[in-house]
């Protein structure tokens, strides 16, 4: 493998890793909890700038050519990325403060776009805090200077550490997920009031997801930032957040393995996978749009055609319990099995 | 007797705009019984029991379950007290299997805190394996066994009438509000839900049920509570309510007042 190959590999595999994360929070948001939470790109978003923040060193003032931002630190790796998580739960509060409350999904899914857009632009317009369109550059790789690797050997441990970060989420989603916390998520997203009334507090549950999902977001959005070395606001917008919903609803909601496929399949897989277009074919001013046409369309055939997913949230049957319980299932095991085979 | 009660309201008002659906409702429930809701449509019965069920907020009032006032608090915290409902329309949990809409029931579950979600199986298990144990029994006497693992959304009106029911009972109340149990059930369905329900009298429940199905509240309930415009009109036995000229007039002749 050449070197620049090996690059491309290495890159492709950390994109996967962080759009991994993204599409796992995404799901405990989304696909257990039922939050169409379309600002979903500003956890990711803060979890990166946290992370630029610091440990880029005092601003310097813009009159001698500097930039401008808060904070200003200096923290040792894992502690930017600590920083992060944190960032992207507060954030994640605020937003569900503000639109879970007393919001109907369809209405929530309207002001979370708004608190999005607000964000975004307060982002952009506002120099002082974190630089403003120009965003942050020249963060520093974390552990370079502690670990002393040639750059190529670097980027393999970074992808090391970027997985790690991708399988822990991973673990902890499939806990949450598989527990009777994850099913009285699932719940309340089936029907609020009759969770309610079999006393579950459906605020609290539904804001513990969106804090979680908005910490594994904002972590996988530092791990990103730091290994390219730059944050701007034109990086995560509106198109961005549909990216991953598109990617958790092809891969299956409600469902860990399916989430990790979409993130396979269509950040990285489309995405990325039409840069390889040979350019000869197409106009290349064509390709970007192209890319958009052709997620829009795969949703839009997934969701005719399959829309629980590749991989459709499974069914708890409690097997083992059931055995242990020696518990006589009666001829509907038999009766049941026939009807899941019916197309 | 207060110790007697279950449920004791007091001048409890709701409206809705200028609709005045509940109007200074006074009533007790005693402990034991099977209390009939009954009225004319509009009479503010499922206002009622929302109210009692804290779906809704009172305006004014009182209402009192075991001794403690309960009008201001979210229906979450009700259902942890002990108090059970089903709903009018269906409102199982669709994309969940009927085993697993019963074990959402079961109040205090450790596994539904976060932390113990996260430190594994190993604190809920145990837990668990009761909870599955006791939906099964809930199952059997439900003959909804052979459904056990089909999605909820998939069964038939009456049968998601009985796992409403289960779901309420696996809750463990000691106050069950059943909002028309009846409706849209097949007579044969209807002779079976009444026996389950004087079985659960039997258990020593609380049952307050609305209900319009004449011959129903005649064998399970008593006493009765008409209510007409907002108000209660009458309380008491069905053969005291059928001598009552007011209640008559209002609902079982179905003339206006």
């Amino acid at each position: 493998m050449s070197d620049a190959v090996a690059y491309y590999v290495i890159t492709l595999l950390v994109y996967m890793g962080c759009n991994v994360m993204f599409v796992l929070g995404l799901n405990l948001q989304f696909g257990l909890a039922n939050i169409i939470n379309f600002s979903y790109y500003i956890l990711v978003a803060v979890g990166g700038y946290f992370a630029g923040l610091v440990v880029l060193g005092p601003p310097q003032p813009v009159e001698s050519g500097g930039t401008e931002y808060l904070f200003g630190w200096t923290l040792p790796w894992p502690l930017p990325v600590a920083v992060a998580g944190l960032a992207g739960a507060v954030l994640a509060l605020l937003v569900g403060i503000i639109a879970v409350r007393r919001l109907r999904s369809d209405y929530l899914a309207v002001a979370t776009l708004v608190v999005g857009d607000v964000a975004w632009l307060l982002t952009g317009n506002t120099t002082s805090v974190v630089n403003g369109w120009n965003g942050l550059t020249g963060i520093p790789q974390p552990l370079a200077d502690t670990l002393n690797l040639p750059q190529l050997q670097y980027q393999w441990v970074y992808l090391g550490i970027v997985l790690g970060f991708a399988l822990l989420s991973f673990l902890i989603m499939q806990r949450l997920t598989h527990s009777p916390f994850g099913r009285s998520l699932r719940a309340i997203r089936e029907n609020e009031y009759t969770a309610a009334a079999c006393g579950k507090d459906v605020f609290r549950l539904r804001m513990t997801a969106m804090v979680i999902g908005g910490a594994i977001a904002a972590v996988g959005g530092a791990l990103f930032i730091e290994f390219i070395g730059t944050v701007q606001p034109s990086m995560w917008n509106v198109p961005e957040t549909f990216v991953i919903f598109a990617a958790l609803i092809v891969g299956g909601r409600g469902n860990n393995w399916g989430a990790v496929l979409g993130a396979i399949l269509v950040p990285v897989g489309f995405l990325e996978g039409s840069r390889l277009l040979p350019q000869d074919w197409i106009d290349p001013n064509l390709i970007d749009p192209l890319r958009w046409i052709i997620i829009g369309s795969v949703l839009i055939l997934v969701l005719y055609f399959r829309p629980q997913g590749i991989f459709p949230e499974p069914k708890r049957r409690f097997r083992k319990i059931l055995r242990q319980l020696a518990v006589d299932e009666g001829p509907g095991r038999q009766i049941h099995r026939r009807t899941e085979e019916l197309p | 007797m207060t110790d007697d009660l279950a449920l004791r309201v007091t001048g409890v008002s709701r409206s809705f705009g200028g609709v005045h659906a509940v109007d200074g409702c006074s009533f007790t429930v005693r402990r034991g019984t099977i209390t009939g809701l009954i009225g004319p449509n509009g009479a503010g019965k499922s206002t009622m029991l929302n109210l009692l069920a804290g779906a809704l907020q009172p305006d004014q009032g009182s209402i009192r379950f075991f001794g403690g006032e309960i009008a201001r608090l979210p229906s979450f915290q009700i259902a942890r007290l002990g108090m059970a409902r089903t709903f009018q329309l269906s409102s199982e949990f669709a994309r969940m299997t009927v085993l697993e809409n019963l074990m959402v029931a079961p109040l205090h579950q450790r596994g539904d805190s976060v932390w113990a979600a996260l430190l594994g199986p190993r604190i809920w298990k145990r837990e668990e394996r009761e909870y599955v144990a006791s939906a099964w029994s809930l199952l059997q006497r439900f003959n909804l066994v052979h459904l056990a693992h089909e999605y909820a959304g998939n069964l038939s009106g009456g049968q998601k009438r009985l796992l409403e029911l289960a779901r309420a009972l696996h809750m463990k109340p000691r106050l069950l509000l059943l909002d028309e149990p009846m409706a849209g059930v097949n007579p044969a369905l209807i002779s079976q839900l009444t026996d389950y329900i004087a079985a659960l009298k039997g258990e020593g429940l609380t049952v307050v049920m609305v209900e319009h199905e004449m011959g129903t509240v005649e064998r399970l309930c008593d006493p009765v509570i008409v209510m007409a415009q907002g108000r209660v009109l009458a309380e008491g036995s069905m053969t005291e309510i059928r001598a009552n000229e007011a209640v008559v007039t209002a609902y079982l002749s179905g003339q206006r007042v």
